[in-house]
């Protein structure tokens, strides 16, 4: 019979191994890291991660994670509240504020529309977003979903929703990545380079 | 482009193997099992990135190992380019089977994308003779493929149709209200149509490129006495058409129409998904009438115009496995393949169980390994 942890550290790797990019032998080297630690430190760990799950929750208004009604950047009068990006997931959001260029307010959709993995219109936060155009003084939408199919249907599906309401809608460009080399570019992202080209000014 | 050299280590039955090869013409002659296919999937492995044979690179590391390694030497525009491939099974996973693909082109780690850029490669195995009477999915992957090999464009709008294709047919399976039903289709339908034409349109204008090059080659071969044409058969148009916005107005009507349909059988009844094409030798239709002869060498001047489209691409003739077809050709056509390989100076890789097939002229031009469970044995 082949070696096997005691049950306590197994468990440990077992929950370990669970969290999303953490293969076994990961979630081993882990699992050893807590048991060579302080008690204390530990402890602090567990805090922090309930905490963390307790505290933490999505904002009322646009579904960033705040530990208050509204996030930081919905909280902010300094932000340009006429312009929504709307965006796939929080991730993206840390994304586009790293950048340090985008000044208004985001809204997180939760996903794409994407029936073969059971994701349809309503099990995304668009309803949520239309009442938004409707009651803040939205002058400009930006559509900052994925550049894949699902990222670009969802993408046409929301702007034809606001069509109606008359708000200008943008969709973020693609292409050739800056600091890259035409020459290096495959011919796909090039091609739809080209076919996003816009004019010089 | 060719291979100067190759090595093996523990790929496939091999478990360490290094030669070096003919610029032209290499044959691998030895009796069943003992390893010639395995040799010629490795080569055109090296290329590709992945194996023509199977889907499971795992499958190609030799039983009882944890992984295979594979090296090649190509000369390409007068330049060696040493291509690595390393296929490692990660062991200490004990709950997936993980396979660590490492690709090296020049001792850089490359994607897989990099390799089928700068390397191309043509397989003629007798899978490929049942083109003509096979299945129209058997005829859609050799367009398919073709296609992708010549134009990147086509392999990522093809991806994206089948995707499309995914979640709208998951919609007819699933969505029982009607109204609702129409209204998710509806988002996917503009998407649907837009990939689809493309694709539509792209075979039809390769079709159009294939019937010039194909008709030289069949005319060569059977002394001039066929005439092949390939047609395109679209299940959205009445007609050859080549008009994108026509085109997408054609799928448009096409899928109103079967609404109902649709919503009956529950999946997607117009498209490129469901097109094929037909060959034509003097006006008659091959798949009814032709003789097996005939079929082969349509599949023939199928393939050689395969490599004539990747030169006109490339500039450069692309390396041609061809797999165990030499039994299936008869001696014409053999003699004129051949022929055609050397006087082009394409390097070739045949696979054959004995040299009859190869007169002595053509073994005067040619490099001969004699493969034995898997080892080179000198002849």
């Amino acid at each position: 019979m082949s070696f096997r942890y005691t049950k306590p550290f197994a468990r440990l790797i077992d929950e370990f191994s669970k969290m999303p990019g953490i293969g076994p032998k990961t979630a081993q080297r882990l699992a050893f890291y807590i048991l060579k630690n302080s008690s204390e430190s530990v402890a602090s760990l567990a805090k922090a991660i309930l905490e963390a799950k307790e505290k933490v929750k999505h904002c009322s208004i646009c579904g960033n994670i705040t530990d208050q009604e509204l996030c930081e950047i919905c909280r902010n009068t300094n932000r340009d509240k006429s312009t929504i990006c709307v965006i796939e997931r929080v991730r993206d959001l840390i994304a586009i504020e790293n950048t340090g260029e985008y000044k208004g307010l985001y809204h997180v959709l939760e996903g794409v529309i994407s029936p073969l993995d059971g994701v349809e219109p309503e099990n995304l936060k668009i309803d949520s977003l239309l009442k938004r155009l409707k009651t803040e003084k939205i002058q400009e939408i930006i559509l900052a979903t994925n550049p894949n199919i699902e990222g670009e249907v969802t993408a046409s599906y929301i702007t034809k929703l606001i069509e109606p309401l008359k708000i200008k809608v943008t969709r973020i460009a693609y292409g050739v990545p800056i600091g890259g080399s035409l020459e290096f570019a495959d011919e796909v992202t090039l091609t739809q380079a080209l076919m996003g080209r816009q004019e010089m000014k | 482009m060719y291979f100067k050299k190759v090595r093996l280590k523990n790929y496939r039955n091999f478990s360490n193997l290094s030669l070096d090869l003919d610029p032209n013409l290499n044959i691998f002659i030895g009796n069943n099992a003992q390893g010639k296919t395995n040799l010629l999937e490795g080569l055109n492995l090296i290329i590709k990135g992945h194996s023509y044979r199977t889907k499971e690179d795992r499958e190609v590391i030799k039983w009882d190992n944890e992984s295979a390694y594979l090296f090649g030497e190509i000369n390409k525009d007068d330049e060696n380019v040493q291509i690595a491939l390393a296929l490692e099974k990660k062991s200490e996973d004990f709950y997936k089977n993980t396979l660590i693909k490492t690709i090296k082109i020049n001792q850089n780690i490359q994607k897989k994308a990099a390799l089928n850029k700068e390397f191309k490669g043509v397989v003629f195995s007798p899978e490929h003779l049942q083109i003509i009477k096979g299945a129209p999915s058997l005829r859609r992957k050799f367009l398919d493929e073709q296609i992708s090999q010549i134009y990147p464009l086509y392999y990522k709008y093809l991806s994206e149709y089948y995707r499309i294709l995914g979640h709208r047919n998951n919609i007819l399976k699933k969505e029982i209200n009607q109204k609702k039903k129409k209204e998710k289709l509806l988002i996917w339908d503009p998407r649907l149509i837009e990939r689809g034409s493309f694709l539509i349109l792209t075979r039809i204008k390769f079709i159009k490129k294939i019937n010039r090059l194909a008709h030289k080659f069949h005319q060569k071969i059977t002394k001039e006495k066929e005439n092949i044409e390939l047609t395109y058969q679209s299940n959205i148009l009445k007609d050859q058409e080549e008009n994108i916005s026509l085109i997408n107005k054609e799928f448009k009507d096409r899928l109103e129409e079967h609404r109902e349909k649709e919503a009956e059988q529950r999946t997607t009844l117009c498209g490129p998904h469901r097109d094929d094409f037909s060959v034509y030798i003097n006006g008659f239709n091959i798949a009814s009438y032709g003789s097996q002869g005939q079929q082969r060498t349509v599949v023939l001047s199928l393939k050689l115009s395969e490599l004539e489209l990747i030169k006109e691409k490339e500039g450069d003739y692309p390396i041609f496995f061809l797999d165990d077809v030499m039994s299936e050709l008869d001696e014409d056509r053999r003699h004129f393949l051949l022929g055609l390989i050397i006087e082009k100076k394409v390097q070739t890789f045949i696979t054959s169980i004995n040299l009859d097939y190869f007169n002595s002229n053509i073994k005067e031009k040619s490099r001969i390994f004699k493969i034995e469970e898997g080892k080179i044995i000198n002849l």
